[in-house]
């Protein structure tokens, strides 16, 4: 018999993948828990332990990822980095909001079948562990399995609503599209390891590609990897994906998807570009290409979001924005490895830095403002069927003028107006976009911000200037059945979402605290040290 | 004589390759796609994986492909179920966008130099079922935890889109006012439109 194999890592090293493994654990324990629970009933237990999953493995994170000493674990697979913590937080306040904000999906839907599954929790958790083995995946392989988990669970969970063949329609494109760019992510990923021999990020990162001819193929493998995480944070030309899958989701599931996908995704796109930045792989071309998606992605989902009514399909394009002016952050990053750059020197690691800060603090406050409004919407649902028209939010403030304040705030912080965790998110990521030479790319973004107004404050309209009932555009024909505003005293799960949401769309935007902000900017150091 | 048995994978793959997309028949599309998988087991075996060929076959091969002629025949896609034949200029434009992908990976793979490549060291046991499982259980353990959790998830994602829309659970109990929306079960959105 052969001698045992010796293991490659410590079990000291193999603790700090718990993060990972906890929401897993929590979603089988929702499963099992779901058995017990009376069938019809509110899922009110299963959210409570979904939410307790999320904060448990909040805590084990912060405790486990953002020390000091040795980052790289279980034979460097994963980076155990405070950047993998601090974009976590985000991931794991999705998932907890979410997890009150879907609880009472079909509640009062006379077919069962509309209402909340306990599958829905189980799905959502295991979303969560893709998402955080995502952010601190150090090699392709884990990346790879990681962007599956998470896309899998999300799949299913878009198509959750049977009775709505929209919730179909909007899964299968979202599958059919997912599984086409998971082919470009793999294929780039083979071609970057037949030019490194390794898939070990930090190793091809040490690689001196640039001097060698395998640059080109190195690169061309890079490419294609970004294609498939730019269509997971639905950037244009990759983005069709986004307002059908959006509109047809369940609220909840919308607003899990358009946060936890996004910055899991966005912590990939990260770790690539300062990898292959540090090889000397992504020049000049590809930094030239990150410009024009992230115009063209401005732009369009601006320009987009402006003659929508459905509000899931305005904060789709929404979302495709922002997605534009987070890419700023990352063009930044991108530029710092340019040796061309008319700013080359040691000056660009700092605004690499001060950028890479920026995108972490800029998911964070989009994030938030996101899982707010769609917290509004979940606490608007009726009989299963989401609010489908920004008129049916006519009058809101008079009727539960709690939920109209939030769903304000979080319209006016994502507009990025300032006192809102949106300002301080866009300020960060446009002072770095400065910084690295962009100021074309900065305007363009200012200005189609400025845009973004119109639509936000549509909706602002509608819940403030119209009585229940009343049309939302002059000429308009009222609403024959409009739908009813009124309170539900019995959903407290997405109230205390929304309110949480709320209140953290004001703290972050007037005071995001010391802490915070140091977990950001730790975060940064971690991924450019 | 493993450049030729790659070259010959080589061919043979793109060739099935090209079949599996332009047939229309999805039966002739899943066969041929089982010549490419085929060719891919070949191509594995030339790279002196042999456990990893032995996988090819078993689960592509078999079960994978097994499944998808399932899947064919319980559907029995008519003619005019399949859609209309997309427009000529459509499949050039595909055509020349494949071909220019093409050109960028061989320019990419044609410049590249073999010195920078440090190929993983061909011992006895390289290939070998205990050469993978060795990898697997040490340092891609990580990921290979992380699959549990992914089949995990499509097992309830399963089990949620399997759902029927009208009934309480899957035993099958009507409930008594069932919705009066049309039965998605029968599914895609779009599938609709086609059937009178």
């Amino acid at each position: 018999m052969e001698p045992m194999t010796e293991l490659p890592f410590t079990g000291r090293e193999a603790a700090r993948a718990v993060p990972i493994a906890l929401p897993a654990l929590f979603g089988l324990v929702a499963l099992c828990l779901d058995l017990f629970l009376p069938r019809g009933r509110s899922k009110g237990p299963l959210a409570i332990t979904a939410a307790a999953g999320a904060l448990i493995t909040a805590l084990v994170t912060l405790a486990l990822w953002r020390g000091g000493g040795e980052t790289l674990v279980i034979a460097e697979t994963l980076s155990a980095s405070s950047f993998a913590a601090a974009l976590s937080i985000t991931i794991l306040l999705a998932a907890g909001l979410i997890a009150f904000a879907g609880v009472h999906h079909g509640q009062d839907a006379p077919a069962v079948a509309t209402q909340a599954h306990g599958e829905f929790y189980a799905l959502l958790l295991f979303a969560t562990s893709g998402m955080l083995a995502l952010v601190a995946a150090n090699d392709l392989v884990t990346m790879f399995v990681a962007v599956e988990t998470l896309s899998i669970a999300v799949y299913a969970m878009t198509g959750m609503d049977r009775r709505r063949a929209r919730s179909a329609e909007g899964a299968m494109k979202y599958f059919v599209l997912g599984a086409f760019s998971s082919g470009f992510l793999l294929y780039g990923m083979s071609l970057l390891y037949g030019a490194t021999g390794t898939m070990d990020l930090t190793r091809i990162a040490a690689l001196p590609l640039a001097d060698g001819r395998n640059a080109n193929l190195a690169a061309m493998g890079g490419m294609l990897i970004m294609v498939g995480l730019l269509f997971k944070v639905g950037a244009v030309p990759y983005h069709s994906w986004a307002p059908d899958a959006y509109e047809g989701a369940p609220a909840a599931v919308t607003g899990f998807m358009s946060v936890g996908v996004k910055v899991a995704a966005f912590g990939a796109v990260l770790k690539v570009v300062t990898s292959l930045g540090e090889a000397k792989v992504f020049g000049a071309g590809p930094a030239w290409a990150l410009w024009l998606v992230a115009a063209l992605t401005m732009i369009v989902g601006n320009a987009g979001a402006l003659t929508q009514r459905n509000p899931r399909r305005l904060l789709a394009y929404s979302a495709v924005a922002h997605t534009g002016y987070v890419l700023i952050g990352v063009l930044a990053v991108a530029r710092a490895f340019d040796p061309n750059h008319p700013l080359a020197g040691a000056g660009m690691l700092d605004v690499a830095r001060d950028a890479t800060s920026g995108v972490i603090f800029y998911l964070l406050g989009y994030g938030v403002a996101n899982l707010a409004a769609f917290a509004v919407l979940c606490h608007l649902e009726r009989k299963g069927e989401d609010v489908d028209d920004l008129g049916d939010l006519a009058g809101l403030s008079k009727k539960q003028p709690g939920a109209a304040l939030v769903m304000t705030l979080a319209m006016v912080s994502l507009a990025g107006v300032p006192a809102t965790a949106g300002f301080l998110g866009k300020f960060w990521v446009f002072r770095a976009g400065i910084a690295a030479g962009d100021l074309g790319l900065v305007i363009l973004a200012l200005a189609t911000s400025a845009l973004s107004l119109y639509y936000y404050l549509q909706v602002v309209v509608a819940m403030y200037m119209r009585e229940p009932g009343e049309a939302l555009y002059a000429g308009e024909p009222a609403p024959a059945a409009p739908r009813s505003l009124d309170p539900e005293p019995r959903r407290w799960g997405s109230r205390l979402a929304y309110v949480v949401g709320g209140v953290l769309i004001v703290l972050l935007g007037i005071y995001p605290g010391e802490r915070l902000l140091t977990l950001v900017v730790q975060g940064a150091q971690a991924l450019l040290s | 004589m493993p450049t030729l048995l790659v070259l010959l994978a080589g061919a043979v793959i793109v060739a099935a390759g090209i079949v599996t997309v332009t047939r229309r028949n999805p039966i002739h599309a899943a066969l041929s796609m089982l010549v490419a998988l085929g060719g891919v087991a070949l191509l594995m075996l030339a790279l002196h994986s042999t456990f990893l060929a032995a996988m090819q076959v078993l689960l592509y091969g078999g079960a994978i492909m097994v499944l998808f002629t399932f899947v064919i025949m319980l559907l029995t896609l008519r003619e005019d179920e399949m859609g209309p034949e997309p427009p000529a200029r459509t499949k050039t434009v595909a055509g020349a966008g494949a071909f220019f992908v093409l050109a960028i990976v061989w320019w990419a793979i044609a410049t590249r130099d073999h010195h920078d490549f440090q190929a993983p060291a061909l011992g006895g046991a390289f290939g070998s079922p205990e050469h993978f499982a060795r990898f697997l259980y040490t340092d891609y353990v990580v990921s290979f935890e992380l699959v549990t959790v992914l089949v995990m998830a499509a097992v309830a994602g399963v089990i949620v889109l399997g759902r029927r829309a009208d009934r309480e659970s899957l035993e099958g109990t009507r409930l008594t006012q069932a919705p009066a929306h049309k039965d998605p079960h029968a599914a895609p959105a779009g599938r609709d439109e086609v059937q009178p």
